[in-house]
Formats: structure tokens, C-alpha cells, sequence
């Protein structure tokens, strides 16, 4: 009779670890490096668009075919709310004579409406000879600063399906305080 | 008959092997890794904010620069992190242009045009404003104006962008 082993002695295979803490380490040194310079919040900067000076080299005074008019849209930041106006008329509240657009009842400003008049403004101007990027933002002595840079965000782009265009992208500055 | 474990089992006192399980730290590990690359900038940040001030949020998506800083405090008007003038007698004043600011900028300026002769560095009057976002606008337009004359004209608003 051939020789059978004994069951009792037959072992299951040991189960076959990795060594992991080569990968362990690797990742110990990655994870903070990269922590370390991720950036959470991101910075930006709105530049400035100041008005060209007269002078200058020939070379750089190239006119237009056809020269624009200026329609020195502005629009104006008061404790109020805000105005639009042209170099030709002011846009007021046919109500109350008051402000173009008044402030919310939470006393905050209406910018989704503001871009919206915007746009219009844009669209029955675009086409003709009137100046179609700039725009002027003057405001009162009090007025903080995130309200000048939301207004000139409302200025400066809308958004339709989900893509940015171009609204008045030229925002100036007026240097008079009301 | 009551179960008599075995005394060789009983005494036996050997420390065993305990193997931690990293299966699950892994995991975690590569998925943290993973999104850190795909966020990874190369570019890294160029301007770094004041602590005394908190930056206005804006829709632009211009990248920052580097130019000459000039931070609006609450309390101090700052030049390259040096104080300048204090807040309190900017408002103070009834005039457009801070004349501390002005006699620092133009310090800068000509630092910058001597830089520009020896070594060929373009000077192109850049500067960009760090303002808090309850500046009012007099200060700021004081602060521009004061810029503006004082051979800086290329003015920067410095502003967190808005997340999308």
C-alpha cells in the first residue's frame, strides 16, 4: 500500500502580505508637501483702465475709420441705491424721481438688476457709432469697496448658458467724490 | 468532568506578532494624493494678502502679478510691508494726495529707474492696492490719486476671486 501523509499535517498556504511602507512613506512625505502648497484661496486683480493722455509719439496715434462717440455711460454709487446715466440723460425711477435702481429691502444693492439694464443698454447700443466698452463708476464719499467691486463685476461681464461675456469691460474710475 | 486547559498553553507568555492593517490608511492616502495633484499650481502665489485686512470678492479671473504693493489697512497705509501713514491722519487731511506715500512711491520710482539704467529692468510703474472691503471710497481714491502722481499710474485692485 503506497504511503498517504498524514492529513493532519497538510498546512495552508500563508497568506502573502505586500510590504507596503515603502508606499507608506512615499505618500507620508507627499501628502504634507502638497498640503503645504495648495493654494485655497485664489487672488486676483482687476486692472484699471485710466484715461489716455493727450501727448504722445506719432507712431501711436492711430484714428479710427470711423470714430466713436462717447456715450460716457455712468453709474453712479449712493447711499440711495444706484444711478445709470449718458452723457445725454439720467435714468431715474418714473415713480419717485429717485434712483435708477433703488436699494433692496435688506438694504443691499441690486446688481443682478443693474447687469440686467445693462445688457439691455448693450444690445440697443451695439451695432452703431457709440463707444460699446467703457464705462464710468463714480461714487459717494462713504461708500465701501465691495460695493465698488460689485458693481464693477455687474459692469463688466454677464453670463449666459453658463459662459462669460463680454459686457463693458473697460471700467474706469471717476476721480470726483459726491 | 470540568475542561483542564493545557499548562504548556496556560504559561504561555511569548509576545505575538501583530500586524497592522494598512489597507484602509492606504486608501485614504491615494485618494487625498490624487485630488492634491490634479490641484497642484505650479504658478504658487505670487501675492500674499495682509493679515490685517480682508481682501473685497470679486468675479475676475485675471491672475496676480507681481508689482510694487501698497496695502490699505485698517489703521496703516503700507508700502512693500514698511508702514507708512496712519489711516486716522490720512482721513484727516483735506487734500487728494497722502504726501508720506507720495515721497515713498517716489523713492521706489527711482530706485526702480536707476535699476532700469544699470541693468536693463523695465520700469513700468505697476502697483497693485490691497484694500479692505470696508474702505471707503475717499481713502481709496486718495490712495489712487496719490499713485497716479507719483509715477505709478499702472494701479492693480487686489481681490480674492470668487469660487465658480
Amino acid at each position: 500500500m503506497a504511503y498517504q501523509p498524514s492529513k493532519r499535517s497538510s498546512r495552508s498556504p500563508a497568506p502573502i502580505e505586500i510590504n507596503m511602507f515603502p508606499m507608506m512613506n512615499l505618500m507620508v512625505v507627499l501628502v504634507p508637501l502638497l498640503l503645504s502648497t495648495a493654494t485655497a484661496i485664489k487672488i486676483g486683480i482687476i486692472e484699471l483702465n485710466l484715461p489716455q493722455a493727450a501727448g504722445g509719439p506719432a507712431s501711436e496715434l492711430q484714428l479710427p475709420k470711423e470714430p466713436k462717440q462717447n456715450l460716457d455711460l455712468t453709474v453712479t454709487i449712493t447711499s440711495e441705491g444706484l444711478y445709470l446715466s449718458s452723457v445725454q440723460a439720467v435714468l431715474q425711477d418714473p415713480a419717485d424721481g429717485g434712483p435708477t435702481l433703488a436699494k433692496n429691502a435688506d438694504g443691499s444693492y441690486d446688481f443682478q438688476r443693474l447687469n440686467e439694464m445693462l445688457v439691455e443698454i448693450k444690445r440697443k447700443i451695439a451695432g452703431g457709432s457709440l463707444d460699446t466698452k467703457r464705462i464710468i463708476l463714480q461714487a459717494e464719499s462713504n461708500i465701501d469697496y465691495q460695493t465698488l467691486v460689485s458693481t464693477m463685476d455687474a459692469a463688466r461681464s454677464f453670463v449666459v448658458d453658463d459662459a462669460e461675456r463680454e459686457l463693458f469691460p473697460e471700467v474706469s474710475i471717476s476721480a470726483g467724490i459726491l | 468532568m470540568a475542561f483542564i486547559p493545557s499548562r504548556i498553553k496556560k504559561h504561555d507568555t511569548s509576545p505575538k506578532r501583530v500586524s497592522l492593517n494598512l489597507t484602509s490608511m492606504m486608501d485614504m492616502f491615494t485618494i487625498i494624493l490624487v485630488f492634491l495633484l490634479k490641484t497642484y499650481s505650479t504658478e504658487g502665489q505670487l501675492i500674499h494678502p495682509s493679515e490685517n485686512l480682508t481682501l473685497p470678492i470679486s468675479s475676475v479671473k485675471n491672475p496676480a502679478e507681481i508689482a510694487l504693493d501698497v496695502v490699505v489697512s485698517k489703521e496703516w497705509i503700507m508700502v512693500n510691508n514698511e508702514p507708512v501713514v496712519l489711516i486716522s491722519e490720512v482721513e484727516e487731511q483735506p487734500g487728494l494726495i497722502i504726501e508720506p506715500l507720495s515721497r515713498m512711491l517716489q523713492r521706489y520710482a527711482t530706485e526702480a529707474r536707476r535699476m532700469e539704467e544699470m541693468y536693463g529692468v523695465k520700469f513700468s510703474g505697476k502697483v497693485t492696492i490691497q484694500g479692505d472691503k470696508a474702505l471707503a471710497f475717499r481713502m481709496l481714491i486718495k490712495v489712487m490719486a496719490t499713485c497716479g502722481r507719483s509715477e505709478y499710474p499702472n494701479m492693480r485692485l487686489v481681490v480674492y476671486q470668487k469660487e465658480a
